[in-house]
C-alpha cells in the first residue's frame, strides 16, 4: 500500500504536469486567440500598481516558488519526507512568504473587491484563492508547531498543509500563465507600474471607467 | 406388540474389544501421566513442588548419607520438564551457531589492569566483540572466568567439548556446569547466587547449584587441586579441598521430599537482577530511580516472556521468535504485524497509549522508543555505569570499587543496524594484540605477561595497576621479538598503537572502535522523557547532550592527546546542520507568533470581504430567481 508520502509524490507530479499541460492546451486553443485579440501597445499613462504592491507581488511569487522547490524536490526525487537542509530552507522561505502574503492581502484586498475592482475577474479569483490557500497552508503549519496534536494529527496537518500548498502553487502557475502569456504587455507594467488606456479598456473595463476619470 | 430382541454381539467381538482396552491400559500411553511435561500446566496457580531430589546418577538424595552426592537439577527438574528443550533456550544457546545473534547485547568484558586489557567478548559474535575461540579462550576458561553469572548449560555443558582445549580444560575435575534452574525459578529467600559464584570460582561446578539453593552447603576447592579427577575420587595430599556437600536435614520431610519454593513463570525480579542490573557510579543506591514499569507493579517477566522452550523475548523491535512482540511499541501503540490481536491493538498489560503531542512521526521512525524514554537523562558527558556481569556486582569477595575497569558509558546515542538511533552503553576496547593482514587479534593477559617478561610487572605486594605509556612501549618492544603471528600492537583510547622509532604512533583501526549495545532500562516516567511537554530543545539546540554530548574513549591507559567524540559521530548526523537547526529553535516562538498573526489578519480580510461578497452574490441570485 502506498504511503502518504508516495501518494503525495504521485499527486504532486500529476498536478504540476497537469497544470503545465493544461496551460499548453489552453494556449493552443483559446489562449492564443485571446492574446492576439489584445491591444498591441500604446502609451502607458494609467497608474495601476505602486512600487510596494509590485514588489510584494513579485516577492510573494518568488518565495512561493522557493517553497515549492524546497518543499517538493526531496519528495519528488526520493519519495521521502521533507528533512535536513531542504526543511530548513523551506521554513525560512515560509517566513518570507507569510510576510509578503500579508502585505499583498493588505495592499490588494481593496483592488480585488467591489463593483469597480482594479483586478479583472480571473485575477480576483486568483487573489482570493491565494489568500485562502496561503492562510490555510500557513495556519496548518503553525498549529502543528504547538504541542497539541500527536503524530497522527500532525501527519493530517502536514497533509493538509502540503495539499493546500500544492493547490496554491497550481493557482499561482495558472495565474502567471493567464497574466504573462495570455495577456500582452504585463512585463512592462510590472516594471513601470503603468498601463495604457487600451490595455485597461480591454482587460479591466470596470476599472478603466474609474481610472480614466 | 413385543419388541424384537436385539441380536447379541458375537462373543469374539467382545473378546477383541476387551483385549484392545487391556492392551491400551498396559502400554500406558492413554492413561499414564506423561513422564516429561513438555507443555507447562496451564493453571495460573504455581504448582507446589514438594519433591524428591536426585543426584546426577538418578539416585534419590538421602540427607543423612554423609557421602550424598550434590543435587542435580538436570535430573531432578528433568523428571517433569524436558531439559533437552530447555537447554536450547536463549540463556543457554550462545554456543549454537545456528541461532541468529539478534540485536547486539551486553558483552562479557575480560578486564585486567596489569596488562591494560578490556576485551568485549560474546559467544554470539556481535560486531565489535570477540568470540572466546577467536582470542584463544576455551569453553572451560570462559566458564572459569564468567561462570559466576552464567546460568549453566551452554559453554558449561552442551558446548563444553565443542569449544574445548585439552591443554587448559579441567572438566574432569570441575565437572560440567549444568543449568541452575533454581537460579531463576526459585522464590525462596534462601536462594543465594553468591554461593553459586563462589563455588564456580572454586571450580566446584557440580556442587554450585546445591550450595546456591540453600539445601546444602558445599565444601572443597577444586581449583586448588591441580591433579584432581572426579572419576578417581579423593586427593590424598589435600583432602580438605576435595568437594562434597552437607545437606540441611531440616529441609527434608516425609520420604526425603523437599519443599522447593518455586516461582514458576512468575519469577521475582531479584532472580534476574543478579545478572541483569547496573548502577551509575555517580549515584548512591538511594538516589537511583526504579524503572517506571516496576514502579507500576510489573516485573521483568511481565514483558520478557517465554514458553517451556525458554526462548525468552528480548523485546526489541524486529525480534523474531515465539514470544517476540512484547516491545514498547506493541504494548503502548500496537503493531500491525504483531503475533496476537491484543498486541496488534495495543494497550497490552494496561499499557497507556501515549499522546506524543507535538512529536512528528519522523521521530518515531528514526529513533527507538528508548531514545527518549530510557536510561539516564543525557548530560554533557555520558555517565559511567557498572553492570552486574561486567563488573561482577553482587559477587561477594570481589570488593566494590567505583573505579573498577572497564569504564562503561551511558547513554551514548548510536545508530543501529536498522537505521534507528538508540541509547547505548559503550565500552572502548583495550588490549595487546597482533595485527596480520590488517586484522587485529587480541592477546589474553597471561600470554601478554608471559611474552613481555617483566615489562608489565607489578611491584610485589601491590595491587596491579594499569601500565604507563612507557611500559606499553616496552611491552610492545618485547612482543616484537617474535612477530611470526603478526606485528605487536596495543589498542586503547580509541586508537591503534604501534611502536615506531622507539615511540608510540597512533592510527585509526576498526579494532579500536567502541562496542555499543542498546539499553532499554530503566524506563523513565513520561514526564522525564526527552521532548516532554513540547520541549523540542531537549535535543534541538546547539549544545544539546543528545547531539553534542562529549564521549571520551576512556581505557585503562591514557596514551597521547585525549580524544573526544561528539554524540553525532555515533548517530551519523550532520553536526553543522544540527547546530544551525538548533539555533532556529531560538526564533521559532517568534515565527509561530508571526505566523498566527499573519494567518489571523488574512482570515479577517477574507471574512471582511468574503461575507459582503457572499451577501451580494446571494442577492443577485435571489434577484434572478424572482425575475
Amino acid at each position: 500500500m502506498m504511503s502518504n508520502d508516495q501518494l503525495y509524490r504521485v499527486i504532486s507530479i500529476a498536478v504540476l504536469a497537469g497544470i503545465v499541460g493544461f496551460c499548453l492546451l489552453h494556449f493552443l486553443g483559446a489562449g492564443r486567440k485571446v492574446r492576439s485579440a489584445g491591444p498591441a501597445g500604446g502609451k502607458a499613462d494609467l497608474n495601476r500598481l505602486g512600487l510596494i504592491e509590485r514588489a510584494s507581488y513579485v516577492l510573494m511569487a518568488l518565495t512561493l516558488q522557493a517553497l515549492a522547490c524546497t518543499g517538493m524536490t526531496q519528495n519528488i526525487v526520493t519519495g521521502g519526507k521533507l528533512t535536513g537542509w531542504f526543511l530548513m530552507a523551506h521554513v525560512g522561505s515560509g517566513g518570507a512568504f507569510m510576510f509578503f502574503l500579508l502585505l499583498t492581502a493588505l495592499l490588494g484586498a481593496g483592488s480585488a473587491a467591489g463593483p469597480n475592482a482594479k483586478f479583472a475577474p480571473s485575477q480576483r479569483c486568483a487573489f482570493w484563492a491565494t489568500l485562502t490557500l496561503g492562510a490555510a497552508t500557513a495556519l496548518t503549519m503553525m498549529v502543528s508547531m504547538l504541542p497539541i496534536f500527536g503524530p497522527y494529527g500532525l501527519e493530517v496537518l502536514r497533509d493538509v498543509h502540503r495539499y493546500c500548498g500544492l493547490a496554491l502553487l497550481a493557482t499561482g502557475y495558472w495565474h502567471l500563465y493567464q497574466t504573462f502569456i495570455v495577456r500582452r504587455g504585463r512585463l512592462g507594467w510590472l516594471l513601470s507600474g503603468k498601463v495604457s488606456s487600451d490595455w485597461a479598456r480591454h482587460y479591466c473595463p470596470e476599472w478603466w471607467q474609474v481610472a480614466k476619470k | 406388540m413385543k419388541n424384537k430382541a436385539k441380536p447379541a454381539a458375537p462373543r469374539w467381538m467382545i473378546f477383541v474389544a476387551a483385549a484392545a482396552v487391556a492392551l491400551t491400559c498396559l502400554t500406558g500411553k492413554a492413561f499414564a501421566k506423561p513422564e516429561k511435561q513438555v507443555a507447562p500446566d496451564p493453571s495460573r496457580t504455581t504448582p507446589v513442588h514438594n519433591i524428591p531430589l536426585f543426584d546426577a546418577d538418578g539416585e534419590q538424595i538421602d540427607p543423612a548419607d554423609k557421602e550424598a552426592a550434590p543435587l542435580s537439577q538436570k535430573v531432578t527438574c528433568g523428571k517433569c520438564h524436558d531439559y533437552e528443550i530447555i537447554e536450547r533456550g536463549w540463556h543457554f544457546n550462545t554456543g549454537d551457531a545456528n541461532v541468529p545473534p539478534g540485536r547486539p547485547g551486553q558483552p562479557w568484558v575480560l578486564a585486567d589492569p596489569a596488562t591494560g586489557t578490556q576485551i568485549p567478548i560474546s559467544p554470539r559474535g556481535w560486531k565489535g566483540s570477540y568470540k572466546p575461540a577467536q582470542i584463544g579462550m576455551s569453553s572451560w576458561v570462559f566458564v572459569d572466568k564468567f561462570g559466576r553469572q552464567l546460568p549453566g548449560g551452554d559453554y558449561g555443558e552442551r558446548f563444553a567439548d565443542a569449544f574445548g582445549d585439552i591443554e587448559t580444560d579441567r572438566w574432569s575435575a570441575t565437572d560440567y556446569l549444568s543449568i541452575n534452574c533454581l537460579g531463576c525459578h526459585s522464590s525462596d529467600f534462601r536462594q543465594n547466587q553468591d554461593e553459586w559464584a563462589k563455588n564456580v570460582e572454586r571450580g566446584n561446578y557440580r556442587e554450585a547449584a546445591t550450595a546456591a539453593s540453600g539445601l546444602g552447603h558445599a565444601l572443597g576447592y577444586v581449583n586448588k587441586l591441580p591433579d584432581f579427577d572426579r572419576m578417581l575420587g579423593d586427593d590424598a595430599d589435600n583432602p580438605q579441598f576435595v568437594p562434597s556437600v552437607i545437606y540441611d536435614k531440616t529441609r527434608f520431610g516425609h520420604k526425603d521430599a523437599v519443599f522447593v519454593d518455586m516461582a514458576g513463570a512468575k519469577l521475582p525480579n531479584d532472580r534476574c537482577y543478579y545478572c541483569h542490573s547496573g548502577h551509575r557510579t555517580d549515584q548512591q543506591e538511594f538516589e537511583a530511580q526504579e524503572d517506571v514499569h516496576m514502579a507500576r507493579g510489573l516485573s521483568c517477566v511481565s514483558c520478557h516472556r517465554n514458553g517451556i522452550d525458554h526462548q525468552i523475548s528480548r523485546n526489541y523491535e524486529g525480534e523474531t521468535g515465539k514470544a517476540a512482540g512484547y516491545s514498547c511499541r506493541s504494548c503502548h501503540l500496537g503493531e500491525s504485524d504483531a503475533m496476537t490481536a491484543e498486541l496488534r491493538q495495543g494497550g497490552f498489560g494496561a499499557a497507556p497509549r501515549p499522546a506524543h503531542e507535538g512529536i512528528p512521526q519522523l521521530h518515531l521512525d528514526k529513533m527507538t522508543c528508548t531514545a527518549c524514554h530510557s536510561g539516564p537523562v543525557p548530560t554533557a558527558e555520558p555517565k559511567r555505569v557498572q553492570t552486574a556481569r561486567i563488573h561482577a556486582l553482587g559477587v561477594h569477595g570481589i570488593p566494590y570499587d567505583p573505579n573498577m575497569l572497564p569504564v562503561v558509558l551511558e547513554p551514548v546515542f548510536v545508530k543501529q543496524a536498522d537505521g534507528r538511533i538508540a541509547p547505548c552503553r559503550m565500552v572502548f576496547p583495550a588490549f595487546f594484540g597482533r595485527i596480520k593482514d590488517g586484522k587485529v587479534t587480541p592477546m589474553l593477559p597471561p600470554a601478554v605477561l608471559a611474552a613481555t617478561g617483566g615489562a608489565l610487572a607489578t611491584a610485589k605486594g601491590k595491587a596491579p595497576t594499569a601500565p604507563s605509556a612507557e611500559k606499553i612501549a616496552d611491552a610492545l618492544k618485547a612482543l616484537a621479538e617474535d612477530n611470526s603471528l603478526g606485528e605487536a600492537v596495543y589498542v586503547g583510547g580509541g586508537k591503534l598503537w604501534k611502536r615506531e622509532g622507539g615511540k608510540l604512533a597512533a592510527s585509526d583501526d576498526p579494532a579500536a572502535e567502541p562496542y555499543a549495545w542498546p539499553i532499554a532500562h530503566d524506563v523513565r516516567p513520561a514526564s522525564q522523557s526527552l521532548g516532554a511537554d513540547g520541549a523540542c530543545t531537549d535535543c534541538h539546540s546547539s549544545n544539546s547532550a543528545f547531539l553534542f554530548g562529549k564521549v571520551s574513549p576512556i581505557t585503562p591507559v591514557a596514551l597521547g592527546e585525549p580524544v573526544e567524540f561528539e554524540m553525532n559521530h555515533f548517530t551519523g548526523q550532520d553536526a553543522m546542520y544540527h547546530k544551525l537547526f538548533g539555533l532556529t529553535f531560538i526564533f521559532r516562538p517568534y515565527l509561530k507568533s508571526f505566523g498566527f498573526v499573519v494567518s489571523g489578519i488574512v482570515l479577517l480580510i477574507l471574512l471582511a470581504y468574503g461575507l459582503p461578497g457572499l451577501a451580494c452574490m446571494l442577492k443577485r441570485f435571489a434577484g434572478r430567481a424572482s425575475q
